[in-house]
């Protein structure tokens, strides 16, 4: 028997038939496959629709808080895991050469306080799934997961 | 429904219409941005309808807000926005921002307000 895995345990032990891991270049045009995967499994899982949307928008926003401040050159390491009930999904975004770029995000000094971007994305976060965390950069790596139960 | 976002200007009486279609995110939102930053600054309303609109993201969001910001002062008379499915209003609801933006359920609403 395997024993399951905890949340940001990506590239760990993992139980066979209840988790799909990706690795893919951490660059925006990726995000779109990672919610195709996160519905996918909460397809299986027998989310409703609007469970199905909330959970798309938060695995959308934790690559993005991820990746933040690790882009251009980054990779992701992206794992959904299953039960009968409950879904999580962990990210792990690791720097792989000069990061830091100034992205679109940053060109918006205008925000007002708090509708920053890490601030937003938290907030989405937050509201639409059970329970989640995202640790602070740590060198050129940053990991987060989310929990999401039908 | 092709996902790829659009964004068609169109100029009325009244200002201009955005009509937004597809899925707004990190990858995309510049798009709809470039589109907001090549409007005659001296429009007198901006409505943006994202009723065609399937996901909006935090990057989305930030610009949407940017622009509000840019408005000025008396920005909804300005800037508004039209939104009818539940997804997208869900987003700005959990994100507080239904309390800053003038939203619209259709799009004649938001031409005639």
């Amino acid at each position: 028997m395997t024993a399951r895995p905890q949340p940001g345990a990506v590239g760990g032990q993992t139980e066979a038939g209840n988790c799909i891991e990706l690795r893919a270049p951490a660059r925006p045009e990726m995000w779109s496959l990672l919610r195709l995967v996160a519905s996918h499994a909460a397809s299986l899982l027998d989310f409703d629709f609007e469970q199905i949307s909330d959970l798309r928008l938060a695995v959308d926003e934790l690559a993005t808080v991820c990746s933040r401040g690790a882009l251009p050159a980054c990779e992701l390491q992206f794992l959904v895991q299953w039960d009968d009930e409950t879904l999580t999904v962990t990210c792990l975004a690791s720097a792989v050469g000069p990061g830091s770029e100034e992205t679109d995000e940053d060109r918006d000094g205008l925000l007002p306080p708090g509708f920053g971007p890490d601030e937003l994305s938290e907030r989405i976060i937050e509201a639409l799934v059970d329970s989640y965390e995202v640790s602070p950069l740590d060198g050129s790596t940053r990991r987060g997961w989310l929990k999401k139960s039908r | 429904m092709d996902d790829a976002l659009q964004v068609q200007i169109e100029q009325t009486d009244s200002g201009s219409v955005l009509h937004v279609t597809g899925e707004v995110d990190v990858a995309s939102a510049s798009i709809l941005r470039d589109a907001l930053e090549s409007l005659p600054s001296e429009s007198p309303r901006v409505v943006v309808d994202l009723s065609e609109v399937s996901f909006l993201d935090s990057t989305g969001l930030g610009v949407l807000v940017g622009e509000w910001k840019r408005s000025g002062e008396d920005t909804s008379a300005r800037f508004c926005l039209v939104v009818t499915r539940p997804e997208i209003k869900r987003v700005l609801e959990v994100t507080g921002l239904t309390s800053i933006f003038s939203i619209y359920d259709s799009l004649p609403a938001a031409i005639e307000s």
